[in-house]
């Protein structure tokens, strides 16, 4: 293992610096693919080799090693580099600055619809009717402001919007007992409906200029408000699920709701309040979707509580609930966002690109099948280190 | 001051039963009382009506002679009330420190979780347990035999006046079971109430100070454990004598040709297995908890990977790669999870039992449904399920009667079962219902059917079987005969460190 470790090293290190130095003195009218692909195998080699020499030095360090590629998230790290490798080999400006702005703002919409969808993912539920909760805000927002209310409380109207939405799933779901799936379907269905009616199909202008602000401004001078929204309720929703009583009943809920309701947990009032909370941050993606377009649209972000749920699977979201952490869906985010993005900047044809991004979870779901399997195969003939399954 | 528990003329009724009716009877702190009766005897629904899980429709409960109404269990437990439910109540996929603390994990004023303070008071349990576990462990990861630990754990943590135990041993093996019965013994000592529900007498008698008899509903009567015996207890339970349970059976008595040999068998969870057995033969298997008998039927069944070894099915190599191929060649299994793994609860007796047969009851391209109902029926004649009709929902029928239908199931007339392999079949079911099951066991073999008898309860391997396998950590430690068996031979080779 060590001489392994030692030649990953050296191998590691010669590719890494020879890449380097393709990369730094361009040959003009080339692509600079082998300098690419030696920098990008060269590092990987790299650390492999420095782990190896670590975990064959100390036990501490193998055991930190196991626990990285043990974690759920690490299929999904490895994927993620794959595909930013790719991308970048086929056409270098893939991660230049202004690419790499580009895909965090796109990554607001599904980011920010996902912090809630994950949570209700995680307590068993889910709810369709997101993106079409959030077009609706949009649309409201759009002639609330029309009707020259002052965006303020135009947007204040629109959000008590999100939470009477919330509260009506919910009590479908939680009072009448229905599926989620099919509760949150017919809610979608109408809003679908209602957008139409209310705008008789057309988008309707925003002239309120202190309203576009909401999703121009800068915020520390580098981040748009709504990537900044997006990434401070992924930290926000991600302590609250890890730290607080409140988000450990959410995975109480998710993991065994009858075992939580004779704890004397209400898991109908949890749920509950994760709809409310959904709808609202649906609606927040709404208002700013609609600041940033100066329009609100019937057709806006329909079909982006689709992308939430497969960026939250990716993500190690269980859709059985109980399962997932934020820091995965934020991965889940950037592979997801990454790869539609990676997918214009080869330039595929937009439509394939519906179909790449099927694939994509497809691919994502059978790696993590395999590892699954191998772990649990690992775990019974007791090659894991876990915990003693007899008494001493 | 004494706690006390009382139960004043509480009636329940569900659709088609009377759960409850009038039941009156009192407990006190410092003793360990025992609920006992027969499955459908209405223990519990008592242990659920003093949960908050279901209201009574009439009567009430006294707690130290003060009414008390428990509309959610939110409020039973707010009452210092706490029950180990039989189906364990565990989050699968969160920790030991976790679960323990469901509802009340220890934190601060804004809702944010002490992690430290939630491990190291776990660990003060585990460590007044002397469970070789840790606060972090993922409940789902533990054996079965931990997490009925861990759900005991929980109620012990919440220090409660009134504590219940619905069939708690279970899935124990003897060093929890010990365990057990020295926390009992603590949460006595400290005047509380303990409510203790089980099949198994030989418990009964060593942990608890009194008894109260359950029988279709009706309170029968309070004993105090020292002065009763079992028999005693089985005649008010059961309404009659059932006697020496084993020596009343119509066994067989002819013993044919080798139907199964297994050889040197190697999995990923058995070692190096060779058994026989005959035609007409009960073949028991027994061992500790985790000792790979289910793993060595399910190998046979075709459902785990075979590494290396034979199996002959009547002097033929087979191989099974599936359980279909298994049941093709008419061997049967009826698992030991029968709920999770045998039956399809929400559908009705018919549907069961004509399971595995649908290619052969078939009219056409359609089911001929006459020909399931009679099938159906048959079971329900030959194995004398109570039930009004086959279209009752098999959820809705005891454990004896589901087990019934399994046993229906695998040996209609459109199946040729050979070889039917009973796991644990009797777990869960009452004294009365169990002789029933054994007698049709035996009528079975009789009919020249191979059958292969899996349990833990010794007594029962001993009554039933003609020759006993006894494993051990994957391995086969021997093999007695009828004559042979007694309790202390087989115990040692079930224990014995290879």
């Amino acid at each position: 293992m060590l001489v392994l470790g030692i030649i990953f090293l050296v191998l590691g290190a010669i590719g890494t610096v020879y890449g380097i130095g393709q990369v730094s003195t361009p040959i003009e009218g080339t692509s600079n693919f082998l300098g690419i692909s030696c920098i990008f195998f060269g590092v990987i080699l790299l650390i492999m080799g420095i782990m190896l020499i670590l975990s064959r030095k100390s036990e501490r360090w193998r055991g930190r090693t196991k626990n990285v590629t043990n974690a759920k998230e690490f299929t999904l790290v490895v994927v993620q580099i794959i595909i930013l490798y790719i991308f970048w080999a086929i056409n270098p400006n893939y991660l230049s600055l202004n690419n790499i702005r580009n895909i965090f703002n796109s990554a607001f919409v599904v980011g920010t619809i996902a912090v809630g969808m994950s949570c209700l993912l995680i307590s068993g539920k889910l709810d369709l009717s997101a993106g079409n909760t959030g077009m609706l805000a949009g649309v409201l927002v759009s002639l609330l402001l029309r009707d020259n209310l002052p965006w303020g409380a135009a947007v204040i109207i629109v959000l008590l919007f999100g939470a009477v939405t919330g509260l009506f799933n919910a009590a479908l779901v939680n009072g009448l007992n229905f599926t989620a799936f099919i509760a949150t379907l017919a809610v979608s269905t109408i809003y679908g409906g209602l957008a139409l009616v209310l705008t008789n199909a057309q988008t309707i202008p925003i002239g309120n200029q202190s309203f576009w602000r909401l999703a121009s401004a800068n915020v520390f001078g580098v981040f748009p408000l709504p990537f900044f929204i997006m990434i401070i309720l992924l930290i926000a929703y991600g302590i609250l699920l890890s730290n607080t009583r409140f988000g450990r009943r959410v995975y109480m809920v998710g993991g065994n709701a009858s075992a939580a309701r004779l704890a004397g947990i209400n898991p109908k009032k949890v749920t509950t309040i994760l709809y409310i909370n959904n709808s609202v941050i649906a609606c927040v993606v709404g208002i700013l979707v609609a600041a940033r377009m100066h329009m609100g649209s019937p057709s806006a972000i329909s079909g982006s509580d689709l992308d939430a749920i497969t960026a939250s699977v990716l993500g190690g979201v269980a859709y059985t609930g109980g399962v997932g952490n934020m820091l995965g869906v934020t991965i889940g985010i950037l592979v997801l966002t990454s790869f539609q993005n990676g997918l214009v900047v080869v330039g595929l044809d937009s439509f394939y690109q519906i179909v790449a991004k099927g694939l994509l979870l497809i691919a994502a779901l059978t790696l993590d099948f395999y590892r699954e399997k191998a772990r649990l195969k690992a775990l019974k003939t007791g090659q894991a280190e876990e915990p003693p399954i007899t008494a001493e | 001051m004494t706690y006390t528990l009382e139960y004043k003329n509480i009636s329940k009724a569900f659709p088609g039963v009377q759960a409850l009716d009038n039941v009156s009877f009192k407990m006190s702190g410092g003793k360990v009382t025992a609920l006992m009766g027969e499955n459908g005897a209405g223990k519990s629904t008592l242990l659920k009506i003093l949960s908050g899980d279901y209201q009574p429709d009439e009567g009430k409960i006294l707690i130290n002679g003060e009414e008390k109404r428990f509309r959610s269990p939110h409020q039973a437990i707010k009452s210092s009330i706490s029950i180990i439910y039989q189906e364990r109540q565990l989050v699968n996929t969160l920790s030991v420190a976790e679960n323990l603390f469901l509802e009340d994990l220890p934190g601060n004023r804004l809702g944010f979780i002490n992690k430290a303070e939630l491990r190291r008071r776990t660990q003060e349990i585990i460590d007044t347990f002397g469970l070789p576990i840790r606060p972090t462990d993922i409940v789902g990861r533990l054996s079965v035999a931990y997490q009925q630990m861990v759900e005991i754990m929980k109620a012990y943590r919440r220090d409660s006046n009134i504590i219940a135990f619905d069939e708690p041993t279970a899935p124990l093996t003897d060093k929890e079971i010990v365990i057990l019965f020295r926390v009992i013994q603590t949460l006595k000592e400290k005047g509380k109430i303990v409510i203790y529900v089980s099949h198994r007498m030989k418990e009964i008698f060593e942990i608890t100070d009194e008894i109260v008899v359950m029988k279709d509903g009706h309170y029968v009567k309070t004993l105090q454990t020292a002065e009763t015996s079992e028999q005693e207890l089985v005649r008010l339970m059961v309404g009659r004598d059932i006697g020496d349970t084993y020596a009343n059976l119509n066994r067989n008595d002819k013993i044919g040709d080798v139907l199964l040999e297994v050889n040197n068998l190697v999995t990923d969870y058995v070692k190096d297995v060779s058994f026989k057995l005959r035609a007409g033969e009960i073949l028991g298997f027994s061992g500790l908890v985790g000792a790979g008998r289910t793993e060595v039927m399910r190998a046979l069944f075709g459902a785990d990977r075979i590494i290396s070894g034979e199996i002959k099915l009547e002097g033929e190599v087979v191989h099974f790669r599936s359980p279909r191929d298994a049941i093709g060649a008419g061997i049967a299994l009826c698992p030991e999870d029968r709920k999770e793994q045998g039956l399809i609860l929400g559908r009705s007796i018919r549907d069961n039992v004509s399971m595995p047969v649908l290619l052969k009851v078939k009219k056409g391209v359609f089911l001929d449904v006459g020909q399931e109902e009679e099938l159906a029926k048959e079971a329900v004649r030959r194995y004398g399920i109570k039930t009004p009709t086959t279209e009752k929902r098999v959820g809705e029928l005891s454990g004896g009667n589901q087990q019934k239908v399994i046993l229906g199931r695998w040996t209609s007339d459109k199946m040729v079962t050979k070889i039917l392999i009973l796991d644990e079949p009797t777990k869960g079911i009452d004294v009365g219902a169990k002789a029933e099951v054994y007698q049709t066991v035996c009528d079975l073999a009789r009919q020249g059917i191979g059958v292969i008898f899996i349990s833990s309860e010794l007594t029962e391997v001993l009554g039933m079987s003609d020759n006993i396998i006894i494993m051990h950590n994957g391995r086969i430690t021997g093999t007695l005969s009828r004559e042979e068996a007694t309790e202390e031979r087989v115990l040692e080779l079930a224990m014995l460190e290879s």
